[in-house]
């Protein structure tokens, strides 16, 4: 019997009936699968609308948007730049990648700010007296328009000091600082990046770009 | 060859088929074999969602989502060996900020402030809470996460 005559002659009906099973098997499954991972993408735990800057893959060069606009991820690292750390960065910034700037010291700060490409983001990083890392991140275009700016600062409320840093576009020297007493302090910009200790806030941090509009921000 | 091959697993299927067919499956074993099927693709979908890469989520949690007006603060109750402590805005414009409270009650360090994010990392070493903080003199809704167990996301 021939492989075609065999086939032909196989009782329809049964070939009808099994095949409905198997694929209602296959539909019920397939929607279960969905279901159980719907449900837990949902559970407690996630809401809040997800981790801003949630933690993935270290990217492994730095994006050519970044280098564009912040000329301090086009030098070349220095020794104190790279940072080993075993923790996993937000929107996968790499640390290899990092570049610093020395800040002046006080209670407050260690006196470094690094900055950090990631993906889609830059971060900055400080690390407090007692060797925490304090982190801030903007997505690219927020800090090409130059509102990535972080504290350090011993209460939420405003009032006390802070040792605020931020970045800046490229062309940009330096910032002025208010706070609320009204007077203002230049402080100048290195390689984009600047950072002062304010004794009280509120502050804002106010600087012009060449060509550009006047920036004003208010210190977080 | 292939075909006398496959003409035997044809012989041998029309065999089983034809074994079976004086025993069909009654409507509630069929049921058993669906409810079976459900089940184990429910239960394999979740072991794909959670994944390796969600293993450090196992290990954090957002323990708070509230309206948070000027200075308010809000904890992430429980201290654990504290590796971050995370803070945001879900619109993203208001200042926020992260910290940890040492089982003496007092702030760890310093707080991290940002415009929509904040996060401070800390070693893991030490028995913190989370807390987060409002740095801006509206009312906004701030969520908070504490992360320990696994790496300062």
């Amino acid at each position: 019997m021939s492989l075609t005559s065999r086939r032909s002659s196989r009782p329809t009906i049964a070939r009808g009936r099994r095949r409905p099973r198997i694929t209602r098997l296959v539909v019920a499954g397939a929607a279960a699968f969905g279901l159980g991972a719907g449900f837990t993408a949902a559970a407690p735990g996630q809401g809040g609308g997800g981790l801003p800057f949630a933690s993935e893959q270290p990217i492994t060069a730095i994006p050519a948007s970044e280098s564009t606009d912040f000329g301090i991820l086009r030098l070349d690292q220095g020794p104190d730049d790279a940072f080993g750390t075993a923790d996993a960065m937000p929107a996968g910034a790499n640390p290899d990648l990092a570049r610093s700037v020395e800040v002046p010291t006080s209670s407050l700060s260690t006196g470094r700010v690094w900055v950090v490409p990631a993906d889609g983001a830059i971060c900055l990083r400080v690390v407090d007296g007692a060797g925490g890392d304090g982190w801030v991140c903007a997505s690219t275009a927020d800090a090409a328009a130059g509102k990535l700016i972080g504290s350090l600062r011993t209460a939420p409320e405003q009032g006390g000091p802070a040792f605020v840093h931020g970045l800046t576009p490229d062309g940009v020297t330096q910032v002025t600082v208010v706070g609320p007493d009204g007077n203002p302090v230049d402080v100048p910009v290195t390689d984009n990046v600047y950072g002062i200790t304010v004794d009280a806030t509120p502050a804002t941090v106010a600087y012009t770009p060449p060509g550009g509009q006047t920036v004003t921000l208010d210190v977080p | 060859v292939t075909r006398r091959n496959g003409d035997r697993i044809g012989d041998d299927l029309v065999t089983m088929r034809h074994a079976t067919s004086g025993a069909r499956p009654s409507v509630r074993d069929r049921a058993a074999v669906t409810l079976t099927v459900v089940l184990l693709a429910a239960l394999g979908s979740v072991a794909v969602a959670r994944g390796p890469g969600r293993e450090a989520s196992a290990a954090s949690t957002n323990g708070c989502n509230v309206s948070l007006p000027a200075n308010a603060t809000c904890t992430i109750p429980g201290y654990v060996a504290l590796t971050g402590s995370q803070s945001w805005d879900v619109a993203g414009t208001h200042r926020v900020c992260a910290a940890a409270r040492a089982t003496d009650g007092t702030i760890y360090a310093s707080w991290e402030c940002g415009t929509g994010y904040a996060e401070h990392c800390y070693g893991g070493t030490n028995s913190l809470e989370a807390v987060i903080g409002s740095g801006d003199p509206n009312t906004y809704t701030g969520v908070g996460t504490a992360t320990w167990a696994a790496s300062c996301p």
